[in-house]
């Protein structure tokens, strides 16, 4: 064999296995949540739960009930209910993610995170976010899911154009109850 | 069988005139294939010389901070306000036993890393927060200042004033007493295999504070209590 040849073959070789590296999925890849992308309005039907985003408020203001801060808000309002079993349906999951960042559901208003729900009968509530007062203005992803855990199950993305919205002064989180339908 | 022997000395029209630095290769030629453990050996030891010797490499000193300075880690911004001693503070989530007083911190997080971090737990903010006069003791309690949230969560870039307290045996400490805060920071570690998630673990002292006890007796609205009915009587 010439020696140009064992070169070249030798070289496509090493190339060839930096491309399987490169293509190889990762572990975060192959536990990755299965998306069920969904509008305000719009029902996602994932497993083991049923949610329906009806509205998305920003304001400079919180208030539940007694409750109230100052701070930038986000509030979602929604409507979910267990499809499969009530026994460990809690909307654990609840986060905003924007650019590299993740913001959590406050857990300082009282609200529908981590609330447990029945199977065909909606609960109807908010979750509120706090929120860094840049954040405002670009599109986020409201992600939604009954595990703390969200890999390998399903998750309901919802992109918020938090730009469009119009901070008011003060917004009300739903009081958490059954939903009227 | 005949033919012409050249001498080895001879030289060959064509070949190379020794260049200047052949004795180099003819000197490494003659050493010893034995001798070559013991200089490398001197080189090591030369190096390690070169670098201070076996002795303890200097360590950095620890910073110390006044009170209202912000020590940023990776993953909180913090700023130790004051310490206050206090007979109870149901409010910040501390159960005391009879005998016992809380000291409480007040200070002011940001999270500065993309997702939020709890103040508990193992990860959160109780892992790099101590009293050195307390030992390592974590904090018993976390909540917020402003609405008494217990263990709250910390979103990124929010700041939020936090109250940690701990029970303490009435005596150990006294109003005007000086105790040291001691911040620690914690390292990102990735979970591989079958670890999954991200950690923060292995906290290391990054910074003191030393802070004066302010003795609040049975706190400021009993106090404030106490201050109108003196006045009335």
């Amino acid at each position: 064999m010439r020696r140009w040849m064992t070169w070249a073959i030798g070289l496509a070789l090493v190339g060839g296995a930096w491309g399987v590296i490169q293509v190889t999925p990762t572990q975060d890849d192959a536990e990755a949540p299965f998306p069920l992308v969904a509008e305000i309005d719009q029902t996602a039907t994932a497993r083991g739960f049923a949610v329906t985003v009806t509205d998305v408020r920003l304001g400079s203001r919180a208030v539940a009930g007694a409750w109230s801060a100052e701070g930038t808000w986000l509030v979602v309002d929604l409507e979910a209910e267990a499809t499969q079993e009530e026994t460990g349906t809690l909307l654990a999951h609840a986060e905003l993610v924007f650019d590299d960042a993740a913001y959590r559901a406050s857990e300082r208003p009282a609200s529908l995170l981590r609330t447990g729900l029945t199977p065909g009968i909606p609960r109807e509530g908010s979750l509120a976010f706090e929120l860094p007062p840049d954040v405002v203005r670009g599109t986020a992803t409201l992600e939604l899911g009954v595990s703390d855990d969200p890999r390998l199950d399903s998750l309901v993305p919802l992109p918020i154009a938090l730009r469009a919205l119009d901070p008011a002064d003060e917004v009300e989180l739903l009081a958490t109850g059954w939903a009227q339908r | 069988m005949s033919g012409v022997t050249v001498p080895p000395e001879a030289p060959r029209p064509d070949a190379p005139r020794p260049s200047r630095t052949a004795w180099i290769a003819r000197t490494w030629d003659r050493i010893p294939t034995g001798w070559f453990a013991g200089m490398l050996t001197a080189v090591f030891l030369a190096v390690t010389a070169a670098f201070g010797g076996l002795a303890q490499a200097a360590v950095p000193p620890i910073p110390e901070l006044e009170p209202g300075d912000t020590h940023v880690n990776d993953q909180f911004a913090l700023t130790v306000e004051r310490a206050v001693l206090i007979d109870e503070l149901p409010e910040a989530g501390i159960t005391t036993e009879p005998g016992q007083r809380v000291l409480a911190i007040v200070l002011t997080a940001e999270n500065v890393w993309n997702r939020a971090l709890p103040s508990e737990g193992s990860s959160g903010l109780r892992a790099g927060v101590r009293i050195a006069e307390l030992g390592d003791e974590p904090a018993a309690a976390i909540a917020r200042f402003d609405d008494t949230t217990f263990s709250p969560y910390l979103q990124p870039r929010v700041p939020a004033e936090l109250v940690l307290t701990w029970a303490i045996d009435r005596g150990v400490l006294a109003d005007g007493d000086e105790i040291e805060v001691v911040l620690r920071d914690l390292t990102l570690r990735k979970g591989e295999l079958v670890v999954a998630g991200e950690y923060w673990e292995t906290p290391i002292t990054a910074a003191t504070m030393r802070l004066d006890v302010t003795d609040v007796g049975a706190g400021a609205d009993a106090e404030a209590e106490a201050d109108a009915e003196g006045q009335e009587g």
